[in-house]
């Protein structure tokens, strides 16, 4: 064998312990370099994949289409696979809802329809129903037999009758009474009469994979450019939004888990940096020995290297063993956890339980391995330059306790504590590396803490609600399918009124109902967009005047409806907009569209449940006066309790979509954040845990090695007359200093960083963050968790110290 | 004169069967207050381990060993350490001082373990005596052996002892230091009344001794 792989063999059984400890963090960071990315584009692949179960797969939908257009954006370069639709009628019952849509082949299989049995209608009398409507109707027809549709008991309606040409399956089946009855073209042309047909022309784009066509934001620009192409006005695209999220690369995720990656990595060399680099000062003489019989400085370097690669060799794959047994584990956990009842959690638990995802990436093993050695190889770096630099007679004269000072101002008496600095002095890089590589993971446990410790799911439900429930009504801007939504009909026959309120006082437990007035502005500066002015009543006129972070107004001021608050998270959406801006500001008061100049007087910072989505905000008298009818757009709902499922269930009753209203219960909000702070909660404490366990390395490896270099020093000092317990003292006390430097930097640089995290992430509106809490608890969880760790850590070291009388430790020349 | 340290049927062996050494073997041995014993015996005959079993730094198999009244061997652990710390000082062949200590440190070390001030005056008497005055911030790593050595012996003289045990003290040293350490040695029994046990393997040595004592296979034979 060549001498160099015989000598780097012999090292790695000879150093045991450090290589079991170097083995141990490499384990350890190979895992969580594979888990965490592993369990995240898994989760986003699952939540991918029930997007695709549960919703349609067609990019973009241009409605009021002519059938001639349709022809010609068929025949574009830029169009896949299409189809035409078009909502025919609707028909109401006291128990259903009918809609009659007319779909072709390529809209049906474009919205994931499945054929039960028979075909599209094609007649004008033909109609394909889904089985649950045949159910419900308590039908048993079948392909080609009559049915009767809005059949009512009492009424002097005639229903519609048609012959079943096929039954299909829909994409998602609606829980409620709902049903979407296909019908032919020529019922279609039937009833549009002498008006010409338009169509909601649904398709994808052909993409050319790979060449960066197929990234999200070129879907929707190409989206874009397509309807400028033929002149389709913006107001008639939608887009798939989470079709084409679900499909398609999002360039911020990747992002996310490289950056992750990248702490891992920096995280782990710093530790495996801190272990190497004690083991390299313990064996200088070893070194020396080697280059005094004639090693070059190269081969020296290839020894330190063999050596880590070898460890490393060993445990890459057992990391990326344990890492993938792991992942299904940890996946499980989060859906258990992490998910509930609804269409898409079900969805996701389906893909999961079907292997739909392809949960281990071939591609990720190899990132792991290319980054666990990119980490191993940047903590040797330092170590190889070290042992470069080492002169032969000076490392054969080393010795690991020589001091390097000649002379110093020592202490007149000696105690305990006072040998324990003396010794922490002696070693002062040593165990800086130490503090620092752990100080860094408590440093990130404090800053994750200072987001989480403000996190209360009860905070962020109130954040997002004034009472207990609300109600609002449904409006829509310049939404042809919806033409019943728009703000002018909603304003002249709002069904906010006091009828609503009188029977929503009505319900047991609710106490009060109070309004929120609200206009809708167009602006230029806001590229076209729909903005909500809030009208604030006098009664949270405070409220609003102390949200302001930037300029001053009063309410009084804001009773002109010359001057608004602007929202300050408006800013991060239109960042050309400031303070003192005049914006002219297009509004429907119901009955025609009047022109205004508002300033933005001044810029505050105000909760979700205070705005209800409004980024401007005005006193509610001035809101008024911008329409001619009613401005009320939510009612908040103050209830006795907080959750009363009955007061629900009468809301819900009172408030249904159909009459243009939607219900929101305090509680839902509440659940939805528990759950989803939880989840996060645990996802992040756990990564920070098993960063700890690598750091914890560092420690052992700086306590052990410790110990080892200074085993005749104990015993001397037992000689000289140290008890059993002043040494388990002096060892424990040493070790504190190391929770002392640890608690330091996380408190100090944790906490510092941790409240602009935290003001970031309330910038960002996350976890409807809005007060600062210090991590007291998990600050002193930590403490206590050090403390503990380098006690255990003492105990052991201390009771392989006892094994050995004192003489063999005085004899010991290690 | 009395008795200061007393061995009695002292037992130490290592190993087993065909390994077995019989390090100490049935020995007994006395010291008396005031006086410079030394115990002399060829490469292992015992006398370190006797040596070692005498200041509690190992334990017999069986067997006892009285310093100053106290059979050091019924102490626990702890009780072992204090009693050591406050009547027993050791100086050994290879110095063993704490390097990261100055001179100075290492003197009072044994002091500060018992929780006990120094008395500034009587170091600097003991500086004096080992003639290391003007190096008292010194580290043990700038000293000479000979210096090393006395710094030893001023350490096991600073929390004034019932009796020093000196495990080879002059066996690193060249014949002229090794001189100039026992000089000191005996000077510092005299002006401090020390008891010392020392073991050499060298007769000449132990010639300077008051008393001199044989050990042969582990036994004390005169």
């Amino acid at each position: 064998m060549h001498m160099l792989r015989r000598i780097i063999l012999a090292n790695v059984r000879y150093h045991k312990r450090k290589n079991i400890l170097t083995g141990l963090a490499m384990i350890l960071t190979t895992m969580l370099l594979f888990l965490v990315p592993s369990v995240g584009l898994d989760l986003i692949d699952e939540q991918k994949a029930a997007v695709n179960m549960v919703y349609p797969r067609w990019f973009g939908m241009f409605s009021n289409v002519t059938k001639d257009t349709a022809n010609k954006l068929e025949a574009h370069h830029m169009t896949g696979e299409c189809g035409l639709m078009a909502e025919v009628a609707t028909l109401k019952t006291d128990d259903a809802d009918y809609s009659f849509v007319y779909v072709d082949q390529g809209s049906f299989e474009l919205y994931n329809m499945k054929l039960i049995s028979g075909k599209l209608p094609e007649a004008e009398d033909e109609i394909m129903v889904t089985a649950k409507m045949l159910k419900d109707m308590g039908s048993e027809a079948k392909v080609g037999d009559s049915i009767e549709v809005g059949k009512q008991e009492g009424t002097p309606k005639n229903p519609l009758r048609f012959t079943v040409s096929g039954i299909y399956t829909p994409c998602t089946e609606s829980v409620e009474k709902a049903y979407a009855c296909l019908v032919s073209g020529a019922f279609l042309e039937k009833v549009q009469g002498t008006k010409e047909p338009k169509y909601n022309f649904i398709f994808r784009m052909n993409l050319e994979l790979g060449s960066g066509e197929d990234s999200t934001d070129r879907i929707r620009q190409n989206i874009g450019l397509l309807a400028d192409t033929f002149g389709i006005k913006e107001k008639f695209v939608t887009v798939n939004e989470s079709y084409i999220w679900a499909n398609y690369e999002d360039p911020t995720i990747k992002m996310t888990i490289v950056v992750v990656m990248i702490v891992i990595v920096l995280i782990g060399a710093i530790t495996l940096y801190g272990i190497y680099y004690i083991s390299v000062g313990e064996r200088i003489r070893e070194i020396g020995k080697l280059k005094a019989v004639g090693a070059t400085t190269g081969q020296l370097k290839r020894v330190i290297l063999g050596e880590g690669m070898l460890t490393a060799a060993a445990a890459i794959p057992a990391g990326l063993l344990i890492g993938t047994l792991l992942v299904r584990v940890v996946l499980e956990l989060i859906m258990k956890v992490g998910l509930k009842n609804g269409v898409l959690d079900n969805a996701i638990r389906a893909a999961f339980s079907e292997g739909k995802v392809m949960l281990y990436r071939p591609e990720l093993y190899f990132i792991t391995v290319v980054a666990a050695l990119l980490t191993v190889l940047l903590s040797l770096l330092r170590p190889m330059k070290t042992v470069a630099g080492i002169s032969e007679v000076e490392a054969m004269r080393y010795s690991e306790s020589t001091s390097k000072k000649a002379n110093k101002k020592g202490y007149r008496d000696l105690s305990v504590f006072k040998l324990t600095l003396v010794h922490l002095k002696e070693n002062k890089r040593k165990n800086l590396i130490t503090i620092f590589s752990m100080g860094l993971t408590a440093l990130l446990f404090m800053v994750v803490a200072s987001v989480f410790s403000s996190s209360d799911p009860v905070d962020a439900a109130n954040e997002g609600f004034m009472g207990e429930y609300e109600v609002l009504a449904v409006i829509s801007h310049n939404d042809e399918r919806r033409p019943e939504r728009e703000w002018r009909l909603v304003q002249k026959n709002n069904p906010l009124n006091e009828e609503l309120k009188k029977e929503l006082l009505s319900i047991p437990g609710i106490r009060r109902v109070e309004e929120v007035h609200g206009q809708f502005a167009k602006c230029e500066r806001f590229e076209g967009e729909m903005l909500g002015i809030s009208g604030v009543n006098e009664e949270y006129a405070d409220m609003l005047i102390k949200g302001i972070t930037e300029g001053h107004v009063t309410y009084e001021e804001l009773k002109s409806g010359d001057k608004v608050i602007a929202e300050k998270n408006m800013l991060v959406w239109y960042p050309e907009l400031s303070l003192g801006d005049v914006l002219e500001v297009e509004i429907d008061n119901g009955d025609e569209i009047i022109t205004k100049k508002i300033e933005i007087a001044a810029i505050g910072d105000y909760s979700l449940g205070f705005s209800h989505n409004k980024y401007l905000y005005m006193a509610e008298e001035a809101v008024d006066r911008l329409s001619n009818y009613s401005t009320v757009t939510d009612l908040n709902i103050y209830a006795d309790e907080k959750y009363d499922p009955e007061t629900e269930s009468a809301i819900k009753a009172l408030c249904k979509e159909e009459a243009g209203l939607r219900s929101y219960a305090w509680k839902d909000e509440y659940e939805q954040w528990k759950t989803g702070i939880s989840v996060v909660r645990a996802g992040c404490y756990a990564f920070l845990a098993i960063l700890g366990a690598i750091c914890i390395m560092n420690i052992i490896n700086t306590m052990v090695s410790s110990v080892n270099s200074r085993r005749k020093e104990f015993g001397i000092y037992q000689a000289v007359g140290m008890s059993d317990r002043q040494l388990f003292l002096m060892m424990f006390t040493e070790s504190l200093f190391y929770t002392l430097g640890i608690v330091i930097i996380a408190v100090g640089a944790g906490s510092f960083i941790g409240f602009r995290v935290y003001l970031l992430a309330k910038d960002a509106g996350v976890f409807n963050l809005h007060r600062f809490i210090f991590p007291k608890e998990e600050m002193l969880l930590m403490i206590v968790a050090l403390v503990l760790l380098q006690f255990i850590i003492t105990v052991v070291l201390n009771g392989s110290l006892r094994k050995e009388s004192v003489i063999d430790r005085v004899r010991f020349n290690g | 004169m009395s008795t200061i340290v007393e061995v009695k049927d002292l037992v130490k062996y290592y190993g087993k069967g065909d390994n077995l050494v019989k390090a100490v073997d049935h020995t007994d041995f006395k010291a008396e207050r005031g006086t410079f014993t030394a115990v002399v015996g060829r490469s292992g005959s015992g006398k370190s381990t006797l040596l070692q079993l005498m200041g509690g730094l190992d334990r017999p198999d069986s067997g006892k060993v009285i310093i100053d009244g106290t059979s050091i061997y019924d102490l626990n652990g702890n009780d072992l350490a204090v009693f050591r710390r406050r009547k027993i000082g050791f100086i050994f062949q290879d110095y063993n001082l704490i390097p990261s200590l100055d001179v100075w440190e290492n003197l009072v070390l044994p002091l500060g373990l018992d929780g006990r001030k120094a008395n500034e005056e009587e170091i600097e008497k003991i500086l004096e005596e080992i003639g290391l005055s003007d190096r008292r911030n010194a580290m043990p790593d700038t000293l000479s052996g000979g210096q090393k050595q006395r710094v030893a012996i001023g350490r096991a003289l600073a929390s004034n002892p019932s009796v020093i045990l000196a495990d080879e003290p002059t066996g690193n040293l060249d014949s002229r230091t090794e001189l100039e350490v026992l000089a000191v040695l005996k000077r510092c029994v005299a002006d401090f009344n020390s008891t010392i046990v020392m073991i050499t393997h060298n007769e000449a040595i132990a010639q300077m001794a008051d008393v001199v004592t044989v050990i042969e296979d582990g036994k004390v034979v005169r």
